[in-house]
C-alpha cells in the first residue's frame, strides 16, 4: 500500500487516517450523516524532504494537515511520528508532540493576532512551553526574525504594519520558534503576489536546508508544488488517488484526474496554447457529503467503465516510486 | 477602436491631500480583441476597470483627469443616470467572486431578467425565454429549472457562468473581466476560460481581462498591458511580451513564476515590495527594486515610449 518503502529515515507515517465530520440535523439535532473529509489516507514522509498534498478545494488536503497535529480530531487511523503513535494522546503529551510539528497557515492576515506585537507573537510558543524568558527570550526572537529576513527593529510593531510577504515571514518565524522537525505548510504562498511568492519560497527552501526541516506542503497550485516538492500526493474527495516522486507525477501522470489537472494549468508561454492539449473535465467536484459510488472520480472521468461505477479501485504500484488508484491503469487500458 | 482610455488619473483622498492611485493611464482596445491588464495587487488594475465602469467609490476615490471614449462617446462626462444606460448594455463587468456578485436573496431568473427589464422593452414571457437562451449559451445544464434557483444552490463554477450570462445578456461592446477565475479551482478555471474565449468569438465582443496570473494571459489574450504602481509600464502583443520583455519589472515577473518541470532551485526574486502610495520613490517608480537602475532612474521619471509597432515601454534602460 505504501508508495515509498519504509526506511530508517522515515519521520512521519500515516496509516489509514480517517477524519469524518458529523452533520447534525433532524428534530433532536443528532448526527444524521457524516462528511468523509479524509477517508483512508496512508502515506509516509522522509526526514528533510518536502511532501506535497495537492488537490482542488474540498478534497480534504487541509483537513489532512490539521488531522496530523490533531487540530481536528481524526476518527481513526495511526499517525506515527518517529515510530510513535501520536493519535489519541492526552493533551499534555500532545503539547510535546506539537513542539515538533508546527504549522504555517494560508492567510497571513488572519493567522496573526492584530493586538499583539511581533515580539509577543513570536515569543508566545516559547513562553507557553517555558523554554525561555527575559533577555534570553528577546535574543531568541531577534534571532528568529533575522532568520526570516526581518530584524530587531520590527520587534515592537503590530501585524498591520507589515506587507503580506513580511507577515508570512512572521508566520514562518513563529513556526520555527520551537525548533520543530516537521512544518505543515497549508497554502503558505497562495495569498501572495508572484514576486513576493518567489521570495517566500526561496526562504523556505533555504531554511529547510539549513535546519534540516521536513515540510508537508499543502497547496492547490501545481506550479508551486512542482517546484518545491520531492514527493507529491494528489487527493480527490478525501482520498489519495495518485502518489509518487515529483518527477513521476509531473512527467508521467497516470490517473485521468492527475492528467487533466496537469493539462489545466495555464502555462506562461504563449506558444504552448498551440501545442498543448487540454483535457477539460466535465462537471464539478461532487459534494463529499454524498460521494459517487465506486471510484469517486467516475462521473467526471472521460474513460469510465462499468467497473468504475461499482468498485473503488485499490492503490497499486506502477513503478516502485509511483502508486495510483485506478481500474483502467491497473488493467492497462489507459496506456 | 472600441475603447480609448486617455490620460486617466484617479486620486484617493480629499482635494488638498490627494494621492494619485492611477497616473496618466493610456490604452486603447480594438473590436473583438482580448487584452490583458496584468500586475500585482495594488498596481491599479482593478481601479482602472472601476473607472471605466463609472463605479469609483466616490468621494473617497475620484477621477482627476482623463477621458474614456467608448466608440467616440466620452463616458466621463455622463451623468449617473446616463451612465446607468451604458452600464450593462455597452460595457459589462464580470467580478472575481461570483458569490458576492450575485444577490443571495433573489433567484437566478430574477437577477438575469432584471438586465432585460432595464435595457429592453420585452414582456415577461419574452424575458423568460431570453434568460433560458442565455443560460443555455453559457452551458448551464437544465436552464429552465435553474431560473428558480438561488445562488447558494449552485457551485462556484456554475455561479461564475451565471455572472458571464448576465454580462453578455445585452451583447455589450466591451466586457471587463476582473480576475474571473481566481476564486475557482484549476479544472473549473479551464472550463470557464474555454467558455469565455468561445463566447467572445461567437458574440465578437471585446474582452479586457484583468489578472495577476501570467499563465492565463498567455493562454487567452492577444495583447497585454503591464501595470506597476498606478502606471502602465509596458504594453505589447503577448508573444513579444513573453519572449522579449523590455521592462525589467515585466522580465522579473516572468522569471519569478515557478515553471512546471523545473528542478528545485532558486527562483528569481524581485527584491523588496510594491511601494506605498504615501512614499512613491522619486524618478522611475520601479527603481528601488530594479537591478539595472542608474542615477537617471532615481532622478527622472521615464515616459511611456513607443518602441515599435504596438509596443510601449516606460524605462530608461530598455532590455
Amino acid at each position: 500500500m505504501l508508495a515509498q518503502t519504509v526506511t530508517d529515515n522515515t519521520i512521519l507515517e500515516v496509516k489509514n487516517l480517517k477524519t469524518y465530520y458529523p452533520i447534525y440535523g433532524g428534530f433532536l439535532g443528532r448526527a444524521i450523516s457524516k462528511v468523509k473529509a479524509v477517508d483512508d489516507v496512508t502515506f509516509s514522509v522522509k526526514k528533510g524532504e518536502t511532501f506535497s498534498i495537492v488537490g482542488e478545494s474540498g478534497c480534504g488536503k487541509s483537513t489532512t494537515g490539521m488531522s496530523l497535529i490533531q487540530l481536528v480530531t481524526p476518527t481513526s487511523g495511526e499517525i506515527l511520528f518517529n515510530g510513535e503513535n501520536i493519535f489519541g494522546k492526552d493533551k499534555r503529551k500532545l503539547k510535546k508532540v506539537r513542539r515538533n510539528i508546527q504549522i504555517i497557515f494560508q492567510d497571513p492576515f488572519s493567522s496573526l493576532n492584530p493586538k499583539m506585537t511581533v515580539k509577543k507573537i513570536i515569543a508566545e510558543p516559547l513562553v507557553i512551553n517555558r523554554i525561555a524568558s527575559g533577555q534570553e527570550l528577546e535574543d531568541r526572537v531577534v534571532e528568529l526574525l533575522e532568520m526570516v529576513g526581518l530584524g530587531a527593529h520590527h520587534l515592537y510593531r503590530y501585524p498591520h504594519e507589515f506587507s503580506g510577504g513580511q507577515r508570512q515571514r512572521l508566520g514562518i518565524a513563529r513556526a520555527l520558534a520551537l525548533n520543530p522537525e516537521i512544518i505543515i505548510c497549508d497554502e503558505p504562498v497562495s495569498a501572495l503576489d508572484v514576486s513576493v511568492q518567489s521570495q517566500v519560497l526561496n526562504l523556505m527552501q533555504e531554511l529547510q536546508e539549513k535546519l534540516n526541516l521536513t515540510f508537508i506542503f499543502i497547496s492547490h497550485d501545481l506550479s508551486v508544488v512542482g517546484h518545491i516538492s520531492d514527493h507529491v500526493a494528489v487527493m480527490y474527495l478525501g482520498r489519495i488517488i495518485e502518489m509518487g516522486t515529483r518527477e513521476e507525477i509531473y512527467q508521467n501522470p497516470q490517473h485521468p484526474y492527475t492528467k487533466s489537472l496537469m493539462s489545466s494549468i495555464p502555462l506562461p508561454d504563449p506558444k504552448a496554447k498551440f501545442t498543448k492539449k487540454r483535457i477539460v473535465l466535465e462537471g464539478d467536484v461532487p459534494s463529499p457529503e454524498n460521494p459517487p459510488t465506486g471510484c469517486h472520480f467516475h462521473p467526471r472521468c472521460p474513460y469510465r467503465t462499468d467497473k468504475c461505477k461499482e468498485v473503488y479501485p485499490e492503490f497499486m504500484k506502477v513503478t516502485p516510486n509511483h502508486s495510483v488508484a485506478c481500474h483502467l491503469v491497473e488493467s492497462g487500458q489507459l496506456a | 477602436m472600441v475603447l480609448d482610455v486617455k490620460n486617466l488619473s484617479v486620486g484617493l483622498g480629499t482635494k488638498d491631500n490627494q494621492k494619485l492611485i492611477l497616473n496618466q493611464v493610456n490604452f486603447s482596445v480594438k473590436r473583438g480583441e482580448t487584452v490583458a491588464i496584468v500586475g500585482e495587487s495594488g498596481c491599479g488594475k482593478s481601479m482602472t476597470a472601476l473607472t471605466v465602469m463609472g463605479l469609483l467609490p466616490e468621494p473617497v476615490v475620484s477621477l482627476v483627469s482623463g477621458e474614456i471614449l467608448l466608440q467616440g462617446k466620452n463616458l466621463t462626462n455622463l451623468s449617473q443616470k446616463e451612465m446607468n444606460k451604458v452600464r450593462g448594455k455597452d460595457v459589462a463587468m464580470i467580478f472575481q467572486e461570483p458569490m458576492t456578485t450575485l444577490n443571495p436573496s433573489f433567484t437566478i431568473g430574477n437577477q438575469l431578467g432584471e438586465i432585460f427589464k432595464i435595457h429592453s422593452n420585452l414582456n415577461s414571457e419574452e424575458i423568460r425565454k431570453k434568460c433560458i437562451e442565455m443560460l443555455t449559451k453559457v452551458k448551464i445544464p437544465d436552464p429552465e429549472a435553474k431560473l428558480k434557483v438561488y445562488p447558494h444552490q449552485l457551485s462556484g463554477g456554475m455561479r461564475q457562468r451565471v455572472v458571464i450570462a448576465m454580462a453578455l445578456a445585452c451583447n455589450p461592446k466591451v466586457i471587463i473581466a476582473d480576475e474571473p477565475t481566481t476564486a475557482l479551482d484549476v479544472t473549473i478555471q479551464a472550463q470557464i476560460l474555454d467558455l469565455l474565449v468561445e463566447l467572445q468569438t461567437q458574440f465578437n465582443t471585446t474582452v479586457i481581462l484583468i489578472t495577476h496570473d501570467l499563465g492565463v494571459v498567455a493562454e487567452t489574450c492577444q495583447r497585454a498591458i503591464v501595470m506597476y504602481a498606478g502606471q502602465v509600464v509596458e504594453e505589447g502583443s503577448v508573444e513579444e511580451l513573453f519572449e522579449h520583455p523590455q521592462h525589467p519589472y515585466t522580465k522579473g515577473l516572468m522569471d519569478s513564476i515557478p515553471r512546471l518541470g523545473d528542478a528545485r532551485g532558486k527562483l528569481h526574486v524581485i527584491k523588496g515590495s510594491v511601494p506605498d502610495m504615501d512614499a512613491m520613490p522619486q524618478g522611475c517608480r520601479f527603481n528601488p527594486r530594479c537591478e539595472v537602475a542608474t542615477d537617471i532612474c532615481r532622478k527622472e521619471a521615464p515616459e511611456l515610449e513607443i518602441t515599435s509597432d504596438g509596443r510601449r515601454v516606460r524605462c530608461w534602460h530598455k532590455l
